[in-house]
């Protein structure tokens, strides 16, 4: 590994400011659970790291009066399976955040830094964009707030500009009636990359929800929101609905191709998974295959 | 790592050709391509910065036409690296244009590409899939430009 300075500030604002003087030669790190290895590799060679690690800001779960949950970026994944907020609100994430990876990533990775290195092969992206997060971005020229669809821009790649850094994931206040459900694919029991994963998030009853966002991960470059399961929006769920839905989350996909899986393989992969998920999310029978 | 790809450009394989071999042009359209210079009629030499998160590379390519039926069909091969990232990169194009249905061309591009060095501990899948998007945005900006001249 090569020699770099090693920056500990402990506020957000000199962070920002020790990212905007450094240009392109610094990095941040959170869990650095990625960027160590990437160093190690010396994939990245940069002058100057900027850790995360001494933020206090950047640590927490709150709610806000308004109803809103605030996670600071360096929140670890360990930490959002065992926040009582989380759990008590949006079990999906929770559950999630407790089988992510493995137990060193679950105990050393943050969830802004997850999100800010973009891959496509994990968890959180998809069930965020479900629950209609939104994450809240930090430089020397101010705060800005972004949906998840703005944050996640494409493959490996998101709305963070130079100088900026992920500081905050907000998830919405708790609806009436939500419910999510979280279900991810592993080529074997013991891989930790999903190869494909959904996330479905309703409000409403379950028996006649009033607002249904599923979405396929993992499978596709970015996160992609499936408009057609807006039609079991105000409708009984049945077993007929939700096969199309699941038909039609498969056809909308563009999935990766690659080593791991070929692309229609993935696309199949989708549509049992999405027809299962949906099956077990609104209490119907279902095992389309 | 082989990668073959097509797409349908809206103007005749004469129109494409030209801006397929306008530097201008590939420099506009090209993704991440950070300049381009004509060493000579066949070769040329372009700087190409590619980031997958937060892993910057920046190949410097030298590019020659080794063969070419103009307007129809070229052969081109290339090497470049990363000497930061002490990378190589070598390539073997072949690129064929042919009429399409209501005056547009079929663009069809088959490459070998090679990937040596720290950059390639990144993986095939990721990166195959990296060149499937630059590929995606290349061809948008392509057809953008074509759609701008039809205007």
């Amino acid at each position: 590994m090569h020699d770099f300075d090693y920056l500990e500030p402990e506020t957000i604002d000199a962070a920002c400011a020790a990212l905007a003087a450094g240009g392109e030669d610094t990095r941040i790190m959170a869990g650095g659970t990625a960027l160590i290895l990437a160093l190690r590799q010396r994939l990245v060679m940069p002058l100057r790291v900027v850790s995360l690690s001494r933020i206090a800001e950047l640590r927490g779960i709150h709610q806000a009066d308004s109803g809103e949950i605030s996670i600071g970026a360096c929140v670890r994944h360990a930490d959002v399976a065992q926040s009582p907020l989380v759990a008590g609100h949006y079990p999906m994430l929770a559950h999630l955040a407790s089988v992510l990876a493995n137990p060193q990533v679950r105990n050393q990775g943050t969830l802004g830094g997850n999100l800010s290195y973009a891959d496509p092969s994990t968890d959180p992206p998809g069930c965020l964009l479900a629950i209609g997060a939104q994450v809240v971005l930090r430089s020397v020229a101010g705060e800005r707030r972004l949906s998840m669809e703005e944050f996640l821009v494409d493959y490996f790649e998101t709305a963070l500009q130079p100088g900026e850094l992920l500081a905050r994931i907000i998830l919405p206040a708790p609806a009436a009636g939500a419910h999510g459900t979280y279900a991810r694919h592993l080529r074997t029991a013991a891989e930790h990359r999903p190869m494909a994963n959904v996330s479905i998030f309703s409000a409403g009853s379950l028996a006649r929800p009033k607002k249904v966002r599923l979405v396929v991960a993992a499978a596709t470059p970015v996160p992609v929101l499936i408009e057609a399961a807006r039609m079991l929006e105000d409708a009984m769920p049945t077993c007929a609905a939700i096969e199309a839905v699941a038909s039609a989350a498969a056809m909308a996909i563009e999935p990766l191709s690659d080593a791991r899986a070929d692309g229609e393989y993935r696309r199949t992969v989708v549509r049992v998974l999405a027809a299962r998920s949906l099956a077990g999310h609104f209490g119907l029978p279902g095992d389309a295959s | 790592m082989r990668i073959e790809k097509q797409a349908l450009l809206g103007a005749s394989t004469e129109r494409a050709w030209a801006l397929l071999l306008d530097p201008v042009v590939m420099a506009a359209c090209v993704p991440g391509m950070a300049s381009i210079e004509v060493i000579s009629d066949t070769e040329y030499l372009a700087t190409i910065k590619v980031r997958i998160s937060f892993v910057s590379a920046s190949f410097r390519i030298r590019t020659t036409i080794v063969d070419q039926r103009p307007s129809v069909w070229l052969r081109s091969v290339g090497t470049g690296e990363d000497s930061a990232l002490a990378s190589t990169l070598r390539h073997d194009t072949q690129i064929a244009l042919e009429p399409a249905p209501e005056g547009q061309t079929l663009f069809r591009v088959e490459s070998d590409v090679e990937v040596l060095g720290r950059v390639g501990a990144f993986g095939l899948s990721a990166m195959k899939t990296k060149a499937d998007r630059l590929w995606d945005a290349f061809v948008e900006a392509l057809q953008s430009r074509l759609a701008a001249e039809a205007g």
